[in-house]
């Protein structure tokens, strides 16, 4: 069959449109990967769109709950001056103006956050501060760089020949030459870098096992409470029925940020006579996400309609109870839409904001969509570490979503509606 | 119930060995019995409601759980008690809330209020005072107290400090300073708090209370009841008097002065009057209205166009790669949403984000989403687009694979172009189906609290309003604003904007309920 021409252009503009606007879908994921591997905490990086112009492993260290040891860059004007002294955070630096330096080791932090990382290097600057090329310069404008690196004495041979070494109670001596200042340069400096340790703001892992504790624990509830309703709405007959779940279903509309006040006054008066329900606790929390399951009720109960009932009818026969004929036969049948009910329900937990917000306070025990608020606060804006603990606790469940996807699809579909 | 699936009630089949009645019995009985002591501690503290909720829980529990004659409501029973207890009762609650004046001022009932007062206490002048340290024992400490004439008393037990709550140690007279280390000067600064809520008791039954950072000094009751007027309270340091209007919630000194905390009061319907009557609240109330629907209406319409039109991409056979396509649309649909409402947070951030940095070198613009009111709308409505079209995508796909082939056919002999098929095919096949969708996906997004909230936090504020409100607010936000965010915490008012819509999602849910034909257990 010969195509027409239009229909080539309808092809390529089809493919040009789901491109572009892919673009735009997938943009924003990258970018907050790039923020996570971007020094500091800086949203626009004007030298690159994407990939990080500097790039560390710092914020994800630190989502990892590790401590991390780097280093700031700093300088000292050293022109006129006999020497300078100053401290690297290995210990106090001597340099003397005719490049001859010392260093006292005297390391501010703990043996684990070891090595400790350094360097010594001269660079001329303009009036404004900007760095004024010379010969001999590497990329950053540094001439004559030296490496210092702190270790245990043991660990001295586990570095190259080109670094110098200190252990945490020597002190080295070394010469840095300063070459005569060029033209267009009005201070002469010295660069070094100032060994810092950083430590993990806020326990990401440990939200993150909090997160899938409190979705885990509810799903199981959610599925157990919601099986056994769909089993007698479904298949045994009792007075009230239809109306009862009509009732659940429009009660299902009002979602409980409506009534936070409410829900967070009865538990605070609930939990001073019930331990378990008392704010701050995930055992309140699991139990208030209890209230609405109306939906999976219904998806169930769907998916028990295409299960014919003959097996439960001769199993009844035989003598079996409507609680036997349930587990042993009605529920090895419906695993799949177990699945998506589970799923469905653990991602809803995972996202679930309002109500986690008001009934947890404490950093220790807050979810992931509560905790990560904390990095981004009015006066401290920390979206470095914030993306990588996004992206750290994103992906598993990216992960899953994309897995169960087609379970899904249809659970999203026959769940909500039977037209 | 014509249900040719049903198993009738079947108590006959269920029948059961011995041991397993016992155990049933063990059980309920056991947790019967659990309840019941819940509901004795509820009435004891005067908890007449919750306690009254728990004994018809605890009745309905022992009889669904032991008699045949309920055996199926086991079945729904804990699933109904979640959402009574969850859903219904809050609801209830909520409207109960609306006709009182409960805020973080009015925290307390009448007399839990009076009682508040009366535990007040003061230390008069000119009564003994006691020196105090600290001696170091272990982990714990022991106080000690040297009263002017230099007699010596000591903690019978040494004390944690480790308490949050008030708590009444007995002390007794020594002879000798103990023989232990006494702790640096700086432990009554740590204990401060501690030892703010440690009273001590002498062996005659005086109370002493910390009245200085190092000293205790007798206690008396700040607040006398008055016997014939339980609304009055006289203070026995300064005579003054204090009398409760329960009009307000508070109670007043003769100049006219409130002092907290305040109480409980029933207002009738002042909290409606004033949502639709104050000038700071009726205009904020109206406005945020409208742009709740208009968010809603927007979202729903632009995402189910959006995602319909790229399924019917994503389904053209001519496409490749469409499976690749599909999963990549789907994306936004799989990231946690708190996620991807920060990361929008990022790039539409005024001064230091993406969008103003490209858009600034480019056309030398910076367009100011977080402070300008019709702007940081655009922001939201671009973001929940972001989040929202992937749902509809997903359905469409499945709504699109049931529409017949030979109709598209049908219509390419007689010449119809894709514009044509898609408004006069595909549409219109879809629409039907999806329609109960739509309506609870307008419903979700009238009350889409997390965008909101994570995304502007309702800013920027509207000037004017009074309590605040947010230019972004939509109206569950701004309930919640009224409820938590404000200084007063004024859980009545939000209760009443929460109770506007209470009435809208009712709407809903009826239209829902009527488009989407449900019929429970009848499906053949």
């Amino acid at each position: 069959m010969v195509k027409s021409r239009s229909h080539t252009a309808r092809i390529i503009g089809v493919h040009l449109f789901l491109i572009t606007f892919l673009f735009f879908v997938i943009y924003p994921l990258a970018y907050v990967v790039s923020i996570s591997f971007r020094t500091g905490h800086t949203l626009v990086d004007p030298e690159n769109f994407l990939l990080p112009s500097d790039p560390t492993l710092e914020h994800w260290a630190l989502a990892l709950e590790q401590n991390y040891t780097g280093m700031n860059p700093l300088k000292k004007d050293i022109d006129g001056q006999e020497s300078i002294k100053f401290n690297n955070g290995l210990g106090e630096v001597v340099v003397n103006a005719d490049g001859s330096w010392t260093l006292t080791a005297a390391p501010k932090f703990d043996e684990a956050d070891y090595p400790l990382k350094s360097y010594l290097a001269i660079a001329f600057l303009n009036d404004v501060g900007d760095k004024v090329e010379s010969s001999g310069a590497d990329k950053r404008g540094f001439i004559n760089r030296q490496d210092i690196v702190l270790d245990l004495a043991e660990k001295s041979g586990d570095y190259a020949d080109n670094i110098i070494f200190v252990d945490p109670t020597g002190k080295i001596s070394g010469q840095i030459d300063i070459p005569a200042m060029p033209a267009g340069a009005t201070r002469t400096t010295v660069q070094y870098g100032g060994a810092y340790v950083s430590q993990p703001p806020y326990p990401v892992l440990t939200w993150l096992m909090n997160t899938v504790k409190v979705a885990a624990i509810t799903s199981i509830l959610v599925l157990l409470l919601s099986t056994t309703s769909a089993y007698a709405f479904g298949r045994l007959g009792f007075t009230g029925k239809g109306p009862m779940l009509k009732t659940l279903l429009v009660l299902q509309q009002f979602p409980n940020t409506l009534f936070l006040a409410a829900l967070y006054l009865i538990f605070e008066k609930l939990g001073s006579f019930i331990g378990f329900m008392s704010l701050n606790t995930h055992s309140a929390l699991i139990i208030g996400y209890m209230g609405s399951m109306a939906l999976n009720i219904f998806m169930i109960i769907g998916y028990f309609d295409t299960i014919d009932p003959a097996m439960e009818e001769s199993a009844s026969i035989d003598g079996a109870t409507p609680w036997q004929t349930f587990y042993r036969i009605l529920l090895p049948l419906s695993v799949p839409i177990l699945a998506v009910v589970f799923i469905l329900t653990f991602i809803g937990i995972v996202n679930e904001y309002a109500l986690s917000s008001v009934l947890i306070s404490d950093i220790s025990k807050m979810t992931l969509a509560v905790g990560a608020q904390q990095y981004i606060q009015a006066q401290n804006q920390l979206w470095g570490d914030f993306a990588a603990a996004a992206v750290l606790a994103g992906i598993p469940i990216t992960i899953v979503f994309l897995i169960a996807q087609k379970f899904l699809v249809g659970g999203l579909t026959s769940g909500g509606v039977k037209g | 119930m014509a249900n040719a699936n049903a198993i009738p009630m079947v108590p006959e089949a269920a029948k059961q060995e011995r041991w397993k009645t016992w155990t049933q019995y063990g059980v309920v009985g056991a947790l019967t019995v659990f309840f019941l002591y819940i509901t004795m501690v509820m009435y004891a503290q005067g908890e007449l409601l919750y306690g009254t909720m728990i004994l018809i829980f605890t009745g309905v529990f022992a009889f669904v759980f032991l008699s045949d004659r309920a055996y199926v409501w086991r079945y729904i029973f804990p699933g109904l008690v979640g959402v009574v207890v969850f859903v219904i009762f809050p609801i209830m609650y909520t409207l109960g809330l609306t006709f009182t004046n409960k805020s973080n001022l009015h925290l307390l009932s009448f007399a839990q209020s009076k009682a508040y007062f009366l535990q007040q206490t003061y230390v008069a002048e000119g009564s003994h005072t006691y020196d105090l340290s600290i001696y170091e024992d272990g982990d714990k400490v022991h106080l000690v107290l040297e009263d002017p004439e230099g007699n010596l008393y000591m903690t019978d037990e040494p004390q944690s400090m480790d308490h949050v709550e008030d708590i009444i140690a007995p002390i007794s007279a020594i002879l000798v300073e103990p023989s232990l280390n006494e702790a640096p000067r700086k432990a009554a600064i740590d204990y401060r708090n501690q030892l703010d809520s440690l009273q001590l008791q002498l062996p005659n039954g005086t109370i002493l209370v910390k009245s200085k950072l190092r000293e205790y000094g007798e206690k008396y009751p700040l607040w006398s009841a008055d016997e014939s007027d339980p609304y009055k309270l006289t203070n026995l340091k300064d005579g003054n008097e204090l009398i409760a209007n329960m009009d307000e919630g508070f109670f007043y000194d003769a100049e006219g002065k409130y002092y907290t905390p305040g109480f409980q009061v029933n207002v009738g319907f002042d909290n409606y009057v004033r949502v639709l009557t104050e000038d700071g609240m009726f205009a904020p109330f109206l406005q945020i209205f409208t742009w709740t629907m208009f968010f809603a209406i927007f979202t729903v319409v632009v995402t189910f166009f959006l995602g319909m039109a790229l399924a019917s991409f994503v389904q053209w056979e001519p496409i490749k790669l469409r499976g690749l396509y599909q999963v990549l649309l789907i994306l936004p649909y799989a990231v946690p949403g708190f996620i991807l409402i920060m990361i929008f947070r990022a790039l539409f951030n005024q001064n230091f984000g993406q969008i103003n940095h490209v858009l600034e070198v480019l056309f030398n613009l910076s367009p100011a989403w977080n402070s300008d009111p019709n702007l940081s709308r655009t922001m939201i409505l671009i973001a929940n687009l972001f989040m929202g079209y992937p749902y509809m995508f997903i359905l469409s796909l499945g709504m699109l694979q049931s529409i017949p082939k030979d109709l598209y056919e049908a219509s390419s002999l007689e010449g119809a172009g894709p514009i044509t098929n898609f408004f006069k095919i595909t549409f219109p096949l879809v629409l039907r189906p999806m329609l109960p969708l739509l309506i609870a996906s307008f419903a979700f997004n009238f009350n889409n609290f997390v965008l909101i909230q994570l995304l502007t936090r309702g800013e920027p504020i509207i000037i004017g309003s009074s309590p605040q409100a947010g230019e972004t607010d939509l109206l569950v936000n701004y309930a919640f604003r009224l409820a938590f965010m404000g200084d007063t915490q004024d859980f009545a008012l939000g209760a009443t904007v929460s109770t506007f819509i209470f009435m809208m999602v009712g709407i809903f849910a009826i239209a829902y309920l009527k488009a989407a034909k449900i019929e429970v257990g009848l499906k053949k």
